[in-house]
């Protein structure tokens, strides 16, 4: 997948501007206060989800450009998904953002004088392309969860119990 | 071309978004993930907590005494009058805001509720309500409001999400300490029987047989005994134990998490294996006890009459056995208790000596009334005596970075003295950024009672500031394992690492130091205390 080269280079030109509206598009899922903070603070270990959101909008814009590497889409998305899979987003709700980036470009870009929205076409397949890779990371985001939910209790005590016999020892009925 | 949503409508769709309102206006939601389960009655039954019952957060019906808005304005009353920081703390909150990013679990969660300034004002509001003029004439305008059952379960649902870490304090202009707040708020609570579980049951516990879970005496020294055989296995040498001796030196008193969950097991060794060697090399008397097998204190997280109860029971050990002072394992709440409470609750405890190092004839001052050192200290002060014989080299595979555990670092301000014991038992130590380490401190996201399985979301999201710090040594230096000095964080710092730093280890302090630790006629050693091989002993540690 490659996009045309006029579109390309308005991209690049545009970049700033089009992040910047991505990113205050990404940040407007928290509530008001949780937003602004999220803009304002510029310290990434004051403020590791508003960094998580600046390095994944970066990346995954930086890969529409360039390679296209899945790979690296996948890590570049991952701190994002990861953070949303525990902060009560619905997988609808915490994939959204990728999906936003048509509408911002849509608007910086006009595509029918370009060809015909041939590229337009292009690129939106690739942003779903990059939503899917969202939806999957998600996904083993929240497996994840349940099984260290699941071995939760086996971790506190279970093993040397075991180890030492002394399973009966601990129940409290 | 197809119909898409302006980024504007995509903003307003999300559900997440606080509505305009003012925070009072916006209902809380009991959300699944964010809380831990209600207390088990019968462990309310043990230690006389009131309201015991079965119950669910999820039901409309939490099953409240009758006159439970009574109770609670008179716990209320009667706290105000007798601990004045309640008040002050009540009264002398200017809003300025300087708190409000500075908690992991606003910082992780983006709930605007966690914001300190915001969980002080659950309780605020209603003060005001109740005891100020102004709010009883003005109501809503002075930032009043009555204490309905939704406000009741909104005080549940986000006290329980503070862990008391106290960063919130370190930044408040006026010295506001929120997580005193919380726990005044934990006590109101539980005046209803409203408490978690996994609070619960381990005061019940500690309160019958001394641990957090219930292990009764001889299974406490089957595990200890345990260790012992495989600690022979390694160095070939028995670090066997004194156990409830009468007229040792020294009672030694450590969570017992270290004693039943890894990775605080290999702590656990680690003291086993040093009070080994000092006994062999300088004759140092130190006895465990199978009755104080708890250093934790999970009384703390309900109230201070049941904090009080739990800790007077290390101390009516020590004296029962007729030791002359008390060695302190790595522990968090344990140290806040001691160290900001025990003086005036339990102490001073008299009848035991002032610590002196018999070893090295340091007079350990701070614990003076206490009469109980922390071991990093202990530790730290042999080390500079060149009392420990000590490999460095043999902590070579690990590269660790060191996690100031809230309490013993905000609570008692032990910050240099664990870092000097790293320095000299490890070549390969990076420091996390410095507005996440020592008194900025990031909570591990799971302390207070929190450390349960069923809020894992809030763990892992209240973790989240803690475990990017670490992130970022992890990717620039190659560190891999994150030490700490906190039984707590020995439980819930894997599972956070898990997630978002996969191939980070937990080690608590003593394993390190147990790692270098050179005993005179030990076998030569191929692995670390986990039977990992040391660095250029990989084919022999097949072997
Ligand atoms: S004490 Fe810690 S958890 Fe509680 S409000 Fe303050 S920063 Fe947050
Ligand atoms: S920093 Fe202190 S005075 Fe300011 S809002 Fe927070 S608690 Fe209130």
């Amino acid at each position: 997948m490659n996009l045309s080269k006029t579109l390309k280079k308005v991209l690049q030109e545009k970049k700033d501007k089009i992040l910047s509206e991505w990113f205050e598009v990404v940040i407007h899922a928290y509530p008001d206060d949780m937003a602004y903070f999220l803009k304002r603070e510029k310290d990434a270990f004051a403020n590791p989800v508003g960094q998580n959101i600046w390095n994944t909008i970066e990346t995954i814009y930086k890969e529409l450009l360039d390679s296209f590497d899945k790979e690296k889409i996948a890590s570049g998305i991952d701190p994002l998904i990861r953070t949303r899979a525990v902060q009560n987003f619905r997988a609808s709700e915490s994939v959204k953002f990728v999906f936003s980036l048509k509408e911002i470009i849509r608007n910086n870009f006009d595509f029918k004088d370009e060809d015909g929205g041939k590229s337009l076409y292009q690129l939106e397949r690739m942003i779903d392309e990059i939503a899917l890779i969202g939806f999957d990371i998600y996904m083993n985001c929240k497996e994840k969860i349940y099984q260290l939910k699941a071995n939760h209790e086996r971790s506190q005590t279970m093993k040397l119990l075991e180890k030492a016999n002394l399973l009966c020892e601990c129940n409290n009925e | 071309m197809a119909d898409y949503p302006t980024s504007k409508e995509l903003i307003d769709n999300v559900n997440y978004k606080l509505p305009k309102k003012g925070w009072m206006d916006t209902p809380t939601t009991i959300r699944k993930g964010m809380y831990c389960y209600a207390g088990n009655p019968k462990s309310l039954e043990t230690v006389g907590f009131p309201n015991a019952r079965q119950w669910n957060p999820l039901d409309e019906d939490w099953k409240l005494p009758e006159n439970w808005q009574e109770i609670i304005h008179n716990g209320f009353k009667e706290r105000l009058e007798n601990f004045r920081s309640f008040k002050i703390f009540m009264d002398i909150c200017v809003r300025c805001g300087a708190c409000a990013d500075k908690c992991h679990f606003y910082i992780g969660t983006g709930d605007p509720k966690n914001m300190p300034v915001l969980r002080a004002e659950l309780l605020r509001s209603v003060y005001r309500n109740d005891f100020t003029t102004a709010g009883k004439i003005l109501g809503k305008l002075a930032g009043a409001r009555k204490l309905t059952l939704d406000v009741l379960k909104e005080w549940w649902y986000y006290l329980f999400q503070c862990t008391e870490c106290r960063r919130c304090s370190v930044f408040c202009p006026y010295g506001i300490d929120t997580a005193e707040i919380t726990m005044m708020g934990r006590e109101l609570l539980n005046l209803l029987g409203l408490n978690i579980d996994w609070i619960a049951t381990p005061v019940s516990n500690c309160y019958k047989t001394g641990n957090h879970l219930g292990i009764q005496p001889h299974a406490f020294k089957d595990m200890l005994d345990f260790f012992v055989e495989d600690i022979e296995e390694l160095t070939g040498i028995n670090v066997a134990p004194n156990y409830n001796k009468k007229g040792a030196d020294i009672l030694f008193i450590t969570p017992s998490g270290d004693v039943f969950a890894d990775p605080g097991t290999y702590t656990c060794m680690g003291y086993l294996m040093l009070f080994h060697y000092l006994k062999e090399k300088y004759g140092l008397d130190v006895t465990w006890s199978t009755y104080a097998s708890e250093g934790g204190n999970f009384g703390s997280f309900t109230s201070h009459e049941m904090m009080k109860r739990l800790n007077s029971k290390m101390y009516a050990e020590a004296k029962r056995l007729g030791v002359k002072w008390i060695i302190g394992g790595e522990c968090g709440h344990m140290w806040r208790v001691i160290h900001q409470y025990m003086g005036t609750m339990n102490g001073p405890a008299d009848f035991l000596e002032e610590p002196v190092s018999p070893i090295t004839g340091t007079k350990f001052e701070n614990a003076k009334s206490t009469k109980m050192v922390h071991i990093a200290e202990f530790t730290a002060d042999l080390i500079k005596h060149g009392k420990l014989d000590l490999d460095k080299s043999r902590n070579d595979h690990i590269k660790l970075t060191y996690h100031d555990s809230c309490n013993p670092s905000r609570g008692m301000g032990l910050l240099d003295e664990p870092r000097y014991v790293i320095q000299n038992v490890c070549n390969h130590f990076y420091e996390m950024p410095p507005n996440t380490i020592r008194e900025q401190t990031f909570c591990c996201g799971s302390g207070a009672g929190l450390n349960a399985g069923e809020n894992m979301e809030q763990r892992l999201a209240g973790g989240l500031p803690r475990a990017n710090a670490v992130k970022y040594v992890h990717d620039k230096f190659g560190v891999n394992m994150l030490g700490c000095v906190c039984a707590i964080d020995r439980a819930a710092l894997p599972p956070l690492m898990d997630y978002w730093v996969p191939g980070v280890g937990v080690i608590g302090l003593h394993e390190l130091v147990a790692n270098a630790l050179i005993f005179p006629g030990e076998n030569k050693r191929t692995t670390d205390l986990r039977g990992e091989p040391l660095l250029g002993m990989e084919d022999e540690a097949d072997e």
